[in-house]
This record gives structure tokens, sequence and C-alpha cells, in this order.
């Protein structure tokens, strides 16, 4: 490698590294507040959210190990799509499970001017079930 | 003289990237640990409040799927990605459907109650 294009390569990696540092300091100081990084709606932890996490550094971690193994990108195993693939839908499974359903309720009341009369009031009430 | 006393750039980015990963993964852990990252109701029933069976098999599922995964990547000798073992993936399928039937039967319970 000619020198100008090694100081480039150095530059590059001088650069991304010390991003990493600013993360990982502004992590430790609480300035990226992960508080929620587990967290859904509610403010409860999900375990998809979780799941997510976990398989991120595991495959991350993977993916840096044999990137250092072999000389090439390593080839993505579809078997590893099809595990996120998985965690992820269930997440979105689950957000539409956590929305809110509307449903109709239907309530008949006598009027009380009219006794013959009835007047019929919908309500629309909304049910949420979270998971 | 600078590749010889460091290695190549790439491999320092790699090492770099590394280190920043697992930093992080140690954050995340210690975080979790302590509490300050949120991991209240991880296990609970949304609608019971109980501690809920279903999503605690969820977790062991998700640890040793991890984990074996894991494994199977640092017992490659050569660059590419272990293969995912059918086993494994019917374990995840299954245990994250076994939750979200569960969160659908109460969702269907909760909407009869209205």
């Amino acid at each position: 490698m000619t020198a100008p294009i090694t100081l480039l390569a150095y530059s590059v990696v001088l650069f991304i590294t010390g991003i990493e540092l600013v993360i990982l300091y502004q992590i430790a100081t609480n300035k990226i507040n992960l508080h929620q990084l587990i967290a859904d709606d509610h403010g409860d932890a999900s375990l998809s959210r979780f799941q997510f996490l976990l398989f991120t550094f595991v495959i991350g971690a993977g993916l840096l190990q044999l990137t250092l193994k072999g000389s090439a990108f390593p080839t993505i195993d579809e078997g590893i799509l099809m595990l996120l693939g998985i965690s992820g839908a269930s997440y979105a499974i689950g957000k539409s499970l956590d929305r809110p359903t509307p449903t109709t309720v239907t309530t008949t009341t006598a009027a009380t001017s009219d006794p013959t009369a009835t007047a019929v009031v919908s309500k629309r009430t909304e049910t949420g079930a979270a998971g | 003289m600078t590749a010889a006393l460091f290695g190549t750039p790439a491999h320092v980015l790699l090492f770099s990237v590394r280190a920043f990963l697992y930093a992080l993964a140690a954050l995340v852990s210690y975080r979790l640990v302590l509490g300050t990252i949120s991991a209240r109701g991880l296990l609970r029933d949304r609608t019971t409040g109980a501690t809920s069976a279903v999503r605690l098999q969820m977790l062991i599922a998700t640890a040793i799927a991890s984990a074996s995964y894991a494994a199977a990547i640092r017992q490659q000798t050569t660059g590419v990605f272990p293969p995912v073992d059918t086993r494994l993936l019917a374990l995840i399928g299954g245990s994250n459907g076994l939750v979200i039937i569960q969160r659908a039967l109460n969702k269907l319970k909760g909407a009869r109650q209205v």
C-alpha cells in the first residue's frame, strides 16, 4: 500500500474508533440514555426486544470473528435470516396485538318522554389488551 | 513500518469494532443487572400481572439458542457462518408462537368481558 493510501486508511480507522469511544463515553455518563432500551410503549420490558438485542450481539460478534478468520466477508446463512425473521415477526405481531381494538357496544334505553320510543345509543369503547 | 507495528488498517479496524461491541455488550449487561436499563415486567403477564410460565420459557429458549449458536461460531475454523440447526429454529419459532398465542387469547378474553 502506498504511503498516502495507508495514511488515509489509518485516518478512517482513527475516525471510526473515535466515534466508538464517544458513544461508549456518552453511554457510560448517561448522556445516551438506555433506560428504555428493551421497554415497550407501556414502559414494561419486552421479551421480543430483549431477544432481538441478544441475537444482534451474537450475530454481530460472530460476523467480526468470522471476518477475522477468513479473508472475505462471510456469507450470511439462510438460518440466521430465518432466526432474525422469526424474532422480528413475533415482535411485529405482538405490537399489532397491543393496539387497542375499537369495539361497538349497542345499548337500548327507553325514552322517558315517550314510553314507546327507544333510543339506540352506540358507544365506541376502546379496549386494549397489552401483552 | 506502521503496518508491521499495528497490523494492516483492516485488522486494526476489525479489532477496534470488536472491542466496541464487547464493551457495549458489557455495558448493557451491567446496566441490566443494576436496573438502570429497565427489565421491569419482563416475565409478567400483562393481563393477570403474575409471572408467566410462557414468557419464562421464551426467555430460556432465547438464552439456549443464543448460547448454542455463539458456541457454534466459536468452533468454526473457516470464515463462514455455521448453519443454524433446524431444531434451534423450531425451538425459537415454537416459543415465540406460544407467547403470541397466549397474548392473542388474553386479548380475546379481554374483548369478551367488555
